[in-house]
């Protein structure tokens, strides 16, 4: 699955369409970070609104962000269904993970448990892509 | 095609577009969903548009 990277401020960034859903919530897709230094999937709060997820605001784990900065951030109490799409072919996969929800952050970050550790991730700098190939069997 | 949706001129908003076109604006992800509720979901793309540069990396919890 192919990727072509997105301009940002005179940068270019590993970022990809997402769809995000729990049971009979589905959003459409969402732009999200291949965020290869972050630990767990983050998603903002708002995500969690729309899917229909209400937030046990005194289940919170303290966190940080790199650089030391400490935020909380909030485990969803479901699985969230994710899926993603090749733009240039008809290719597809989908998953299950747990997801944390953040009040603080607005952009979502993809990262190792769950989600990231499951493909083979390759970039390609100097092309301004990225390529994700899944290693496991869609469910 | 790159949309330009990472512009300063969408700094602190959602940004709901399709194919390279942006449709509609809000800085609250339910606004704009209720801005693009007509659409065919599917073909849509959102995305927040921060108004500082990426720092993520979540490392330790």
């Amino acid at each position: 699955m192919r990727f072509d990277f997105y301009p940002y401020e005179g940068n270019w960034l590993p970022i990809i369409p997402v769809i995000f859903a729990c049971k009979k919530n589905r959003l459409p897709p969402i732009l999200a970070l291949v965020d290869t230094g972050a630990t767990h999937t983050i998603l903002p709060m708002e995500i969690a609104t729309e899917l229909g997820i209400t937030i046990d605001h005194d289940d919170r784990i303290e966190t940080q962000v790199a650089g030391g900065t400490q935020c909380f951030i909030y485990p969803s109490p479901f699985m969230i269904d994710c899926l993603i799409r090749d733009p240039g072919a008809s290719m597809e996969c989908h998953w299950r993970a747990p997801v944390f929800f953040s009040e603080g952050q607005h952009i979502v970050l993809l990262g190792h448990h769950r989600c990231l550790e499951k493909f083979d991730a390759t970039f390609y700098g100097p092309e301004k892509r990225m390529e994700l190939h899944p290693r496991f069997r869609d469910r | 095609m790159f949309l330009m949706i990472y512009s300063k001129k969408n700094a602190g908003k959602w940004v709901a577009s399709r194919k390279g076109k942006v449709l509609a604006t809000d800085v609250r992800l339910a606004g704009v969903l209720r801005k693009v509720k007509d659409h065919d979901k599917d073909s849509l793309q959102l995305a927040f548009v921060p108004k500082t540069p990426f720092l993520a990396g979540f490392h330790a919890i």
